[in-house]
């Protein structure tokens, strides 16, 4: 049951915010403490050895269609580092009101429920509500053009999404059950053509997701024009969403398609990471240059994805929870930034560093943490896919490398203009709070633990990565 | 557990600085500094005579399943073996020293907490670097010390020169960093291992044949390899952001950009001497690069006011000579000049910052001369250093230098060529070193403020490097001195002892370099001081074109800007605008207007006007019955 309480406890706290609209931001907090509690909970009762799905929940509704949850070495990692962000982002949600707190709440359970569900509808579900809350957020707390991205998020999310229901729909006729334990032996049988066809449509929702090129516009749009904690959980944990899908669906689902195609879609992540970051190189908007390291970024992590080796899962993988760390943690920096000083024209700031010392301790921090120097997790994860790719094709490997180059070029600069410098503003707003230091204390932290415990921390996904291994190594010997 | 003790105090030291240090006096952060490198100076001493390898295992650093019974582990792991030790010692000796001395030169500044806590930082990360026991934990240390590089360079942040400059350097040296990375790579593939030892033994297992047939792969192996060493010891092409660096504090220039950081390179190729000896081709490369860099970098030197930037083009032209033994095989010189520079250009970066510190900021030297009056300490101590860099014999660099040289005709890889560039680089060492001397403390005055001496904090460092500046060279006696009272090996060969190649020279061949090497070195020192004694140089106008060639840097910079920056900036800006913002984002558009347009077209149909259903039922029952009667 602890399952169903993380995604439907938060939901039922909802007529709590209203009856006490006063104490809503204290309510968000103790909900989310507590999910975030739960959710690491989770640990004691896990079979780090055990590659199935654990703690399932099955319910049957109708015909195919049945509420089953579960969680694996692949979903515990993501859920987990979606309790952490939305538990730390809501301390500083305090000026937004009730009605923000609750689509807040709601997003974070409709986040963790596509994480959990184990049955392909009851996924599409959660897939698609999650874009609800997150269309109000943006569209009510946005930016001056927020109406547009946000319809644009939805109609680009929405279309991707259509192809991937027809998939699914088609395989829960033919196999007559909709669940992952279902479905994954039955549908990894199917001819290499049909395979084909069905990993092209689920494929485009999920490259629509992450972004991969040429998917991506919406993201810049989205980012710049996105409240801050909107653009926290878009980077941290939505993007994620669609790599994630990728090995829980994708992969399992359509083995021999993914071996066919995996050149193709390495080579969609190679132009990702080069075409990212020259693009983040030439933004003058903060945000619209960490949306375009996000498209780098990803590309890396799509990259390790289909090098369909145990280095390139393994750091894949890691490499979506550092992302989601560090890039969370920059996109608060520049909420942050925006609050005191209402811009955000890289060429308007500068000099920070001689006024505010803490502020730019974390920024070099998170700038080191995303150009991946070892010792923060994104190493880890850039190293093992790097290394993985490489194994596969040796000149993928050193293309895809020069975004190791690209990737310094880009966050330097970001610091050459925004931090260091003479102090182009008086920057008498005062540095970081207490909970902000804390917040970003304790973000810093976990950059670091997973740059040098990422062998221990790892360690539940081992079974669930071996499983899709074995998966992948049959299809590539038909 | 001493290693581990050794890893653990700078990594404290820099996390004491900001928490409990930020508000206490300049002159305290230093000192605290200052007392822990000095015990990891001990501790390393503690290694050193320990007559065994000293290594530690912190657990595995990354760990995952290959298949049910293969698993990919890197552990984090530390070895202290000979070359390691003898690197410790250096790094902590000479960084006590830079710690001590900057006590002295930090001791205006404010928030100079910082700047002790990014120096325990490098002093870890660069620990890092020489007892990494596999290629993952020195890469570690290995951008570890580029941030820290990065941040000190950029430490007086408020000019944006200085953070440009760092931002550079780290830059440039991440595309070295990739060559690291693909080498890595490469080794892994082929022999799936990252350890040293483990991969030395792989190596040795090979039989000539099995080398002979694999020559692309140890090619590409060697040459990425030598890519970053490139990047980090500043060596042609990519030598270009060592000069910039000159705009951190100077005792960061001597620990970092002269005595340490730099030669990791250095050291990364004595590491894996096993891997690049087995093919001709790249031992060459690395020779023929060393050759240019000592030489080109020699030529800048000449003509450069900026006192900083002639050492560092000095530094750059030194590490080209580190690179040349590398390349003819003699990584024991290597090795052995390596420690001497350390000592000599760390000594000569501190008084030229004991100058700087005297004169008030000021750099050029032309606002200099005739500093021997009001400097005493800093002069005897710099011209020790001078004498030392260019070869006087019996001083450090005597011995090093003549060991290279030696090495570059003789070697198991060398050729005379690469003796005659070298021994041209000498002569120019020789000429810009004794110019900077000359020129700076002899003469007259042409300042306006009065210099004043350095405090003790710094002077008494300047004396100990000064002293091992003369004495180091006995390490590594020559096999022709030490002949005529009957010695062999000199102790540094002796310790290393790397595997002996034997080269093809003789001992007469190596009197006769050594004594070509002097008699260059006496006249062009003595032409040196005869023309800049008076103060003033004609030189200039002699050959006006080459001189603005030269003093230009040979227009490197300039070039890369051109041929690389610039045209990447420019493919970005078009990429941004022509492929996202109209190729991607117009098709977008286009189909969601096509969309609307299908909408408005359909809309018109629903609107309920009876006519329009009329004229569309008329329509499809015309069809319909073509459709029939065909």
């Amino acid at each position: 049951m602890i399952l169903t309480f993380l995604i439907f406890f938060p939901l039922l706290t909802i007529p709590l915010f209203y009856a006490f609209p006063k104490r809503s931001y204290e309510l968000l907090i103790v909900v989310m403490g507590i999910s975030f509690l739960a959710s690491l909970s989770l640990l004691s009762g896990f079979d780090i050895y055990s590659p199935a799905l654990q703690l399932t929940e099955f319910m049957p509704i109708f015909s195919y269609f049945s509420y089953s949850l579960g969680i694996d070495g692949l979903s515990l990692p993501l859920v987990i580092l979606t309790t952490f962000l939305t538990f730390l982002v809501s301390f500083s949600l305090k000026e937004y009101g009730k009605n923000f707190h609750v689509l807040w709440v709601v997003l974070h359970s409709m986040m963790l429920g596509a994480f959990l569900a184990t049955h392909v509808f009851l996924y599409y579900i959660f897939w698609e509500a999650m874009l609800i809350p997150m269309y109000f957020i943006i569209g009510i707390w946005g930016g001056e053009q927020r109406v547009y991205a946000t319809t644009k998020l939805v109609l680009y999310t929405f279309l991707g999404s259509l192809c991937m229901l027809f998939a699914f729909i088609y395989l829960m006729q033919i196999f007559g059950t909709g669940t992952y334990e279902g479905i994954a032996p039955l549908s990894a049988t199917l001819p290499i053509h049909i395979q084909i066809v069905l990993f092209c449509l689920v494929g485009i929702a999920f490259a629509i997701k992450i972004p991969i090129f040429p998917f991506h516009t919406w993201l810049p749009d989205a980012h710049v024009q996105a409240p801050t904690p909107g653009s926290i959980i878009l980077a941290g944990v939505l993007l994620k969403m669609g790599t994630y899908s990728f090995l829980r669906w994708a992969i399992p689902l359509f083995p021999k398609a993914v071996v066919y195609l995996s050149p193709y879609l390495m080579g969609l992540g190679l132009i990702g990471i080069i075409y990212g970051a020259l693009l983040s190189w030439v933004q003058k908007d903060i945000k619209k240059m960490i949306a375009y390291s996000s498209v780098s970024h990803m590309g890396f992590i799509v990259m390790g994805l289909f090098s369909l080796n145990s280095w390139g899962l393994h750091g894949a993988l890691a490499q979506m929870i550092n992302h989601g760390l560090t890039t969370g943690g920059l996109f608060f920096m520049i909420g942050i930034l925006y609050h005191h000083y209402h811009t955000r024209d890289m060429d308007e700031y500068g000099g920070i560093a001689q006024k505010l010392p803490f502020f730019t301790f974390f920024w070099i921090f998170l700038t080191f943490g995303s150009l991946a120097l070892p010792g923060t997790g994104s190493f880890i994860g850039e190293w093992l896919i790097l290394l993985g790719v490489f194994q596969e094709r040796n000149g993928m490997g050193i293309l895809a490398g020069s975004g190791v180059i690209l990737g310094a070029i880009y966050m330097l600069w970001l610091a050459y203009k925004v931090i260091w410098g003479e102090p182009k503003k008086d920057y008498t707003k005062g540095d970081l709070l207490l909970y902000e230091k804390c917040v970003l204390g304790l973000i810093c932290l976990g950059i670091i633990i997973l740059g040098f415990g990422s062998s221990q921390i790892f360690l539940p996904t081992h079974a669930t990565l071996s499983q899709i291994q074995k998966v992948i190594d049959q299809a590539k010997q038909e | 557990m001493e290693i581990l003790l050794l890893l653990i105090l700078p990594l404290l030291g820099s996390c004491i600085q900001p928490l409990f240090l930020a508000k206490t006096p300049a002159k305290i952060c230093g000192s605290v500094a200052t007392v822990i490198l000095f015990s990891c100076f001990l501790i390393s001493l503690f290694i050193f005579i320990q007559p065994e390898t000293v290594s530690l295992y912190l657990g595995n650093w990354i760990h995952i399943p290959l298949s049910a019974t293969e698993n990919f582990t890197i552990p984090l792991s530390f070895t202290a073996d000979k070359v390691s030790k003898l690197l410790l010692l250096l790094i902590t000796g000479i960084g006590t020293c830079i710690h001590l001395y900057s006590i002295g030169y930090m001791s205006e500044e404010k928030r100079v907490y910082r700047f002790f806590a990014y120096l325990n930082l490098f002093v870890f990360a660069m620990l890092c670097l020489v007892l990494g026991s596999n290629f993952l934990v020195t890469f570690l240390g290995w951008e570890g010390v580029g941030l820290c590089s990065y941040l000190l360079i950029g430490y007086w942040h408020t000019n944006p020169a200085n953070a440009q400059a760092g931002m550079k350097a780290f830059i440039v040296n991440r595309i070295g960093d990739l060559g690291l990375l693909v080498a890595m790579f490469t080794i892994y593939y082929h022999f799936h291992t990252l350890d040293y030892l483990e991969l030395s033994q792989k190596v040795a297992l090979l039989s000539q044949s099995v080398v002979l047939d694999h020559r692309d792969v140890f090619q590409w192996i060697g040459f990425s390899l030598f890519i970053a060493v490139t990047g980090k010891s500043a060596q042609i092409p990519l030598y270009v952001w060592l000069p910039d660096a000159m705009a951190g504090p100077t005792p960061v220039s001597a620990l970092i950009h002269a005595a340490t950081m730099v030669t990791a390179g250095i050291y990364l190729m004595t590491r894996c001497s096993f891997l690049l000896i087995l093919d001709p081709t790249v031992m060459n490369v690395i020779a023929t690069v060393g050759c240019l860099t000592a030489f080109f970098a020699a030529t800048i030197g000449l003509t450069q006011w900026d006192i900083k930037k002639v050492l560092a083009y000095s530094t750059v032209s030194q590490l080209g000579f580190m690179v040349i033994a590398c390349g003819v095989g003699a990584f024991d010189a290597a090795i052995g000049h390596l420690i001497t520079h350390a000592f000599f250009k760390a000594l000569l970066f501190l008084g030229a910052g004991s100058v700087i510190h005297g004169m008030h900021h000021e750099q050029d030297m032309r606002h200099m001369g005739g500093l021997r009056k009001y400097m005493p300490i800093t002069t005897l101590t710099f011209i020790i250093g001078t004498l030392a860099i260019i070869g006087f014999p019996g001083l450090a660099g005597f011995f090093s230098k003549d060991e290279i040289l030696y090495a570059a005709w003789t070697g198991p890889f060398g050729h005379p060529a690469f003796w005659v560039i070298g021994w041209i680089s000498a002569c120019m060492t020789a000429f810009y070193m004794v110019r900077l001397t000359v020129y700076t403390f002899f003469g007259t005055f042409r300042g306006h403020h009065a210099p004043h001496e350095s405090p003790l904090w710094m002077t008494v460092p300047l004396i100990i490097l000064s002293f091992f500046s003369v004495t180091a060279g006995y390490l590594m006696i020559p096999h022709a001195i030490s002949e005529l009272w009957g010695g062999g090996h000199s102790w540094l060969q002796g310790w290393l002892s790397f595997p002996a190649k034997e080269g093809h020279g003789s001992v007469s061949l190596e009197w006769s370099l050594m004594g070509a090497s002097v008699i260059a070195m006496t006249i062009f020192g003595s032409i040196a001081i005869g023309i800049y004694i008076k103060g003033t140089s004609s030189l200039p106008l002699l050959f006006p074109r080459l001189y603005r060639l030269i003093d230009h840097k040979w227009y490197v910079d300039e070039f890369y800007i051109k041929v690389i920056v610039n045209p990447l900036k420019n493919l970005s800006q078009t990429l941004f605008i022509l492929g996202d913002r109209f190729l991607i984002e117009g098709i977008i558009q286009t189909v969601s207007l096509l969309s609307q347009g299908i909408g408005v077209i359909l809309s018109e149909s629903q609107y309920g006007r009876i006519n329009t259903y009329l004229r569309f039922f008329f329509v499809s029952l015309m069809l319909f019955l073509v459709w029939i009667l065909v």
